[in-house]
């Protein structure tokens, strides 16, 4: 069952009507079974690794749990007859003892994690593929990979972190946690949550909310607008350039590298939006994951506004773990001493940033081209950490208004250009393919030919209309992103402002728009959420 | 304690009044590098335990907020 299907509309109805007809104390009994029957119905033996993965780090965490009340309690008991260092020290052995649950908890979800999705890989790039198959050429070594791994697995280490920081108490609930780990609309491809923000909302009671239903499907209706209308509509296109990118050269890369941009982002946010939006129908919140992106002023800032849930997840478990260890510390402090406050600050941030990009790019893959990938945004943000004071004083010289429209227009095209590049790396097919991609951009010759025979809509058979209707799209996923810019939502406006019937008129306008020029694919020819893969 | 939190202050920005100031994060004076630097000198300097807990705004948004943070952890164990 995938999302844009008529099927998975269906078994949201039927799990919305169950949700408000059971007594609310088992609304998250109906949540839990509707997320295993999603679960079993794309994958049955996957089941077994999100199963395994939600108990042992239930028990793990209660484990953590344990060992923190065994310290409090030790203190309390011991507060006057030992001293505050003997104290100290003593709290230090109880958090070394949870520190290595942690750490085995953390290696066996990773260690799963890297077994299913880099294995694969490792072997099939080596001569151990040859050894395995030495009859067959074709035949690549593969095993099951966990529909949602990347998510769940992520989610459960947040939260066992979390515990062990004493964030928050370790749940006693198994069934509320495994539900937490395994919510149906955000398991294909997140957002990442939080324990102490999604979690807890399981424990609530959720009435039927007229106005938060409305807005709930208003969302839904717009992340199908923009994965269907735009995203799989531009899907042909972009495979033809990417696959065939030995034929295509000089405006054709490039083309295809902005319609990528387009597709990406609006199969991705589209299908957040598809998820906040059913998460919404069952009154549950589910964190921002973007805001829109391309908007930003630099590529840092870009890392702040895309998939917002994977990089505070780096920023509070990678960057920050990295940042409150001794020898960082030590370390950042010597480089303070030794090289002043400007670059003495700069030279740990590398070390940091690099851990963070690195990690996300090897989130998405064990290819070499999502290394480079992570490689190439955290140079970028180095770099300009680094060219931070002379970028300061030549716009100062230059007497440039940072604030003014048009420097804001041109920073927002330059980060939009330097991510093209990274866009060119997580897409393509290897290094080798990447390179060859860009550098072909500077031979113009059949590009040419291209634009006198006007065959430019052939490619991926998107035809004229098709490559029209992609376009009035994205104008409106502009319009509508730059009026949110300017702090006005839609939904807001329409459910508030606008009357019942032509408010109706206009959603249903909308909806019959969607349905019309929406590109349908059924049986294998569904064309998955992007991120469903990593 | 304020004067030596004030004199830790000054080695990361010397250009601020650390005396009035009370927006330090909020007011983006300082960024999460300067307060990881900060925690490690408090650290050192208090022999307290500043942990990603209390990595937030109003821990660090004054002097005297970061004295009252001090003076919790320190009757912490």
């Amino acid at each position: 069952m995938s999302f844009p299907t008529v099927t998975f509309l269906l078994f949201v109805a039927a799990t919305v009507l169950i949700y408000y007809i059971v007594p609310k104390r088992f609304q998250w009994v109906i949540l839990l079974i509707a997320s295993y029957i999603f679960y079993l119905s794309n994958t049955i033996p996957g089941v077994i690794f999100i199963l395994f993965t939600t108990i042992i780090t239930y028990l793990f965490a209660l484990r953590m749990d344990k060992i923190s009340d065994k310290c409090a309690t030790f203190i309390a008991d011991n507060k006057e007859a030992l001293s505050k260092d003997e104290l100290k020290a003593a709290k230090k052995k109880f958090n070394n003892k949870k520190k290595t649950w942690l750490v085995i908890l953390i290696l066996i979800n990773l260690g799963i994690l890297a077994t299913v999705k880099y294995v694969p890989a490792i072997i099939n790039s080596t001569s151990i593929r040859d050894m395995l198959y030495p009859d067959d050429s074709e035949r690549m070594f593969k095993i099951l990979v966990p529909l949602g791994i990347s998510f769940y697995t992520f989610t459960t280490i947040g939260y066992a972190i979390d515990v062990y920081r004493n964030k928050y108490r370790a749940t006693r609930h198994i069934g509320k946690f495994a539900l937490f780990v395994s919510f149906f609309p955000s398991i294909i491809q997140g957002p990442i949550s939080r324990f102490d923000d999604v979690g807890v909302q399981y424990n609530q009671p959720h009435k039927f909310d007229y106005d938060n239903f409305v807005k709930g499907l208003e969302l839904i209706l717009w992340g199908f607008f923009k994965k269907l209308v735009v995203a799989d509509r531009l899907h042909p296109f972009v495979a033809e350039i990417f696959n065939d990118y030995a034929n295509y050269d000089g405006i054709i890369p490039i083309l295809g590298l902005l319609m990528y941009s387009l597709q990406i982002y609006s199969d991705f946010s589209g299908c957040i939006d598809i998820t906040r939006g059913v998460a919404a129908l069952f009154g549950i919140e589910l964190p921002l994951n973007f805001e829109r992106p391309y908007f930003a002023r630099s590529v840092a800032e870009y890392w702040r506004r895309w998939h917002i849930t994977l990089g505070n997840w780096m920023r509070d478990y990678v960057f920050f773990s990295v940042m409150f260890s001794r020898p960082y510390s030590k370390f950042s402090r010597f480089s303070r001493k030794k090289f002043g406050n400007t670059y003495g600050k700069i030279i740990p941030n590398f070390i940091t940033t690099y851990a963070v990009f690195l990690s996300i790019g090897i989130w998405h893959g064990a290819s070499l081209n999502y290394v480079l990938y992570g490689f190439y945004n955290a140079t970028i943000i180095v770099g300009g950490m680094l060219l931070q004071p002379l970028n300061d004083k030549i716009t100062t010289k230059l007497k440039i208004n940072k604030e003014s429209p048009n420097w804001q227009f041109f920073e927002i095209v330059r980060t939009f250009t330097i991510l093209l590049g990274s866009k060119l790396l997580a897409h393509s097919a290897s290094v080798v393919d990447a390179w060859y991609m860009f550098t072909s951009i500077f031979d113009l010759e059949r590009t040419l030919s291209y634009i006198k025979n006007r065959t430019l809509f052939e490619l991926g058979s998107i035809g004229q209309v098709g490559f029209n209707i992609v376009m009035v799209g994205a104008v409106v996923i502009l319009v509508v992103s730059i009026l949110q810019e300017h702090g006005i939502s839609i939904r807001d406006t329409l459910n508030k402002k606008v009357p019942l019937i032509p408010r109706w008129a206009l959603i249903i306008l909308f909806i019959i728009f969607v349905f019309i020029y929406g590109k349908y694919n059924t049986g294998t020819g569904i064309i998955d959420p992007i991120y469903q893969r990593y | 304690m304020k004067e030596k939190v004030i004199e830790i202050l000054k080695g990361i920005r010397s250009d601020i009044d650390f005396e009035t100031e009370d927006q330090l994060i909020d007011g983006n004076i300082i960024d999460s590098f300067d307060v990881v630097s900060l925690i490690g000198d408090l650290t050192d300097e208090f022999d307290v335990d500043i942990t990603v807990n209390d990595m937030i705004p109003e821990n660090f948004n004054s002097a005297d907020a970061i004295v009252a943070l001090i003076q919790r952890l320190e009757d912490e164990i």
